[in-house]
């Protein structure tokens, strides 16, 4: 056997490799698509039943304290603040940490809301970055801002979890805006399953809707193209994704912009791992691992309905040190939990959700990369023709369009939050126009993310937030 | 069938891939008119949803005014709602239903009443949130007359209707049905304790009598004593006191534990001291730290100590307990000496202390 012969094999190889990741990744999404369709259909009669209103006045609901790192964010932290303070909800408190931020957040946070010195002691002993003070709003009783020296979210969440004194804490971004009922609905699990010790909600993207006092008030989609992508995305990853991986009972991610933990449980855990970007993926992993191994009964679960609206980046440098982070974070969570992997002490987690992320979502980028270089090759080298090259970008494509167009359907199946025909309209051009360059650059960005992590690369990036569209009142 | 195998023999593998993509695309793109076609009916579905119900508001509203003044009965509203409409009237009614009290309440019951057989029929219905939807919309406006299919819910199959019925029997005014209620507890037993408690002490002190009988059965499952327990301390039963100190002798359960230490707490007397500061010294923190909880509102002068020394406890929850413990025992002076003195606990102590000041 000579060496072109050999490097033929080789080369129709990679090809099968690439083909089969596409097949096998496709088609994972069409399951939890098909999966959140029914979910959704059901959730949406279910809430019917729900009174939300008494579920509220509840005495039943669980105390619970809402964590808001903030670091840099004097754009938007007052704002989000003040969403927070809305919340209908019967018995909560909320710590603000700062992160050491070296912009005016702190002094911000303390005008806006009158906050003085105060005692408050932490209960618990996760280790963290030394805190410099507690302050307390004057005003109002149940908010608090703890300044801290540096450490990154992670450490300032766990923190907010060593001085919390509520069964439950949501973990929020300082500049995510929550519903006014989100938190009620976002609990609603821990009241109807106690074993439940996790909890998340959907993201929404709030850039160019109107807020007011807090709230969204106006939603329509963003005006530039970035964003309007993300907002498919967003769809894709919630509507679709997150439900669907929900039915299986195979949740693997909450994001760290909403989320409710049973705070036992996360101390028990020792709180937030701080050696990663990727703090929120690696709890939820944590929290399978740590109550497998002790034989606790547990759930973590997707919630549909509640809301907490997030700005997205709208430059390509700042997405891309983001999509690199979310890529250096998934790498770090995996890494650090891979015993998980094929575990069959993980049940259906190690064997299904974890395999997923790790060849899937994690490695997936880089068979897709090879993918290029090695059809390219296989063109040039007469081993594949034009037209079958073609007819399978083609079929990509498609794939992709049907799961975003999918995904838009799910959306009007259940919430219908775009109100505009136009708006929907806008959303099915995206899904075609996305396939020229935006998925490109998200694929570039991931791998370029994953050699990051490979290289060892730490940190955050920056992030430039421009504050909410402040609507006018009536 | 036999044409198109001899075609697919002569292919060879590279054409039968290009072949299955040119399939995969077909039904793809079948797919996407298909996914953005129903997208589109659902908008529509939605705006026309949206614009009935608008025309049945401004048809309804009127109505209901006229008869909330005297102007039209009950009955005469009929003929304003056609017969397909009977759900949506009642849905319509439904909204009015939590925002009024007393004659307008009953008024509003009174007009649902001819279509809530329609809604009773739902209940046979195989869709749960439906079956749920209706026991909650009976609940509201045809409590009475439906009481017993709301009773029967209960040992619906699905825990959402079940739990949906035993939310709406829960109420002040309706003891009579506690027994019910209380008999299929350990149906809901995946359900939060606390959600549990607000729900049976919804029911009032009436229902004291029968928790007071589940606290003190040794049979029943701890969890259903433990939420018995949690609902007797939201009524502050006084008797139950002496059950709960029981409970603290002789079980080992801890939420049981945990929540008769709260009940005790609560509505207890200096004459349970015993079993509560035997667990002041147990291993478990949770209990641990709800045992110096009581002892600090039961306590007298000789737990003091105990409290003090609780305050240098390994678990933050436990010296927090014991610390609030000491200032409630009336051992204020000794918080202050340890601010004053800066002890390594003084920051705790002046947190108790300033919360009591605030209090």
């Amino acid at each position: 056997m000579n060496f072109a012969t050999v490097g033929g094999f080789v080369l129709d190889g990679f090809n099968i490799l690439a083909l089969s990741y596409f097949v096998l990744l496709n088609t994972t999404y069409l399951i939890t698509s098909v999966l959140a369709f029914k979910a959704l259909r059901q959730y949406t009669r279910t809430l019917k039943a729900i009174d939300v209103e008494e579920l509220i006045s509840s005495v039943g609901a669980p105390p619970i304290t809402l964590i808001a790192p903030a670091y840099n964010e004097e754009s938007t932290c007052v704002e989000a603040v003040k969403a927070l303070l809305l919340q209908k909800y019967p018995e909560y408190e909320i710590l603000v940490i700062n992160d050491g931020s070296k912009d005016k957040t702190l002094d911000r946070l303390v005008r806006a809301f009158d906050l003085q010195p105060a005692n408050r002691l932490a209960t618990a002993e996760i280790p963290t970055a030394r805190v410099r003070r507690v302050y307390r709003s004057r005003r109002l009783p149940n908010l608090w801002v703890i300044d801290k020296e540096n450490g990154g979210k992670a450490d300032a969440l766990n923190v907010g979890i060593n001085y919390s004194q509520t069964p439950l804490f949501c973990a929020l971004d300082a500049d995510s805006l929550l519903e006014r009922e989100a938190l009620i609905r976002v609990v609603r699990p821990f009241l109807e399953d106690a074993r439940t010790v996790a909890a998340g909600g959907i993201i929404r993207i709030v850039n160019d809707c109107e807020v007011e006092h807090g709230q969204v008030t106006k939603i329509r989609l963003p005006k530039r193209l970035l964003a309007r992508f993300q907002v498919l995305e967003y769809l894709r990853a919630f509507m679709a994704g997150r439900i669907g991986w929900d039915v299986l009972n195979l949740t693997l991610i909450i994001s760290g912009a909403f989320g409710v933990f049973r705070r036992k449980t996360v101390v028990d855990m020792g709180g937030y791992y701080t050696d990663t970007v990727g703090e929120d993926m690696d709890l939820i992993v944590r929290l399978h691992r740590h109550c497998r191994e002790q034989n606790i009964p547990y759930r973590i679960v997707y919630v549909a309905d509640p809301v907490a609206w997030t700005e997205c980046p709208e430059t390509v440098k700042v997405l891309g040190r983001q999509r690199d982070r979310w890529q250096r974070g998934l790498y770090e969570s995996l890494m650090h939990n891979r015993r998980m992997l094929f575990n069959a002490r993980y049940g259906r987690i190690g064997l299904v959700a974890f395999p997923y992320f790790f060849f899937m979502e994690l490695l997936g980028p880089v068979i897709e990369l090879f993918g290029y270089f090695t059809f390219t090759a296989a063109l040039i080298l007469g081993r594949a023709s034009g037209p079958y090259i073609l007819a399978f970008f083609m079929a990509a494509f498609a794939f992709g369009i049907v799961l975003s167009v999918a995904a838009v359907g799910l959306e009007e199946l259940s919430f219908h939050r775009y109100p505009r025909l136009s708006d929907l309209l806008r959303l099915f051009g995206l899904a075609v126009v996305e396939n020229f360059g935006y998925r490109q650059l998200t694929a570039y960005w991931r791998i370029r993310g994953f050699f990051s992590a490979l290289r060892g690369v730490k940190g955050w990036g920056r992030m430039e937030r421009k504050g909410f569209a402040v609507g006018v009142g009536p | 069938m036999a044409a198109l195998r001899e075609i697919l023999s002569n292919l060879v593998l590279q054409d039968r891939i290009f072949l299955l993509l040119g399939i995969t695309i077909a039904i793809l793109l079948v797919l996407i008119v298909f996914f953005a076609f129903l997208t589109i009916a659902l908008r529509l579905r939605n705006i026309r949803k949206a614009g009935l119900w608008q025309s049945l508001e401004a048809r309804w509203e009127p109505l209901i005014l006229d008869v909330m003044t005297g102007e039209l009965s009950p009955d005469d509203t009929r003929q304003f709602v056609a017969a397909h409409e009977a759900l949506y009237f009642v849905d319509y009614l439904l909204r009015f239903a939590n925002r009024f009290r007393g004659r307008e309440a009953a008024v509003i019951t009174e007009l649902a009443r001819p279509y809530l057989p329609r809604l009773a029929a739902r209940l046979d219905e195989a869709d749960p949130s439906r079956r749920a939807r209706a026991i909650r919309t009976l609940s509201i406006l045809g409590r009475e007359e439906y009481a017993e299919v709301i009773v029967a819910a209960l040992d619906d199959p699905s825990p959402l209707v079940a739990m949906i019925a035993a939310r709406a029997l829960a109420s002040q005014d309706q003891p009579q049905h506690a027994a019910a209620l209380l008999a299929r507890l350990d149906r809901f037993d995946t359900w939060s304790l606390n959600y549990l408690v607000s729900m049976l002490s919804a029911m009032g002190p009436a229902v004291a009598p029968q928790l007071r009988r589940i606290l003190g059965d040794t049979q029943a499952p701890p969890q259903t004593r433990a939420v018995a327990a949690g609902a007797l301390r939201e009524l502050r039963d006084y008797e139950s006191g002496q059950i709960a100190a029981r409970v603290l002798e002789t079980e080992t359960e801890r939420e049981l534990l945990a929540a008769a230490l709260r009940l005790v707490g609560d509505v207890g007397s200096p004459e349970f001291l015993g079993p509560i500061r035997r667990l002041a010294r147990t291993d478990d923190p949770v209990v641990r730290g709800l045992a110096l909880r009581a002892l600090g509102r039961l306590g007298t002068d000789d737990d003091l100590l105990l409290l003090r020394q609780g305050m240098e406890d390994q678990s933050q929850w436990v010296a927090l307990h014991a610390a609030r413990g000491l200032r409630q025992a009336g051992g204020n002076h000794l918080l202050e000496e340890l601010v004053i003195t800066g002890h390594s606990k003084s920051d705790l102590a002046r947190q108790v202390l300033a919360e009591g000041n605030s209090s």
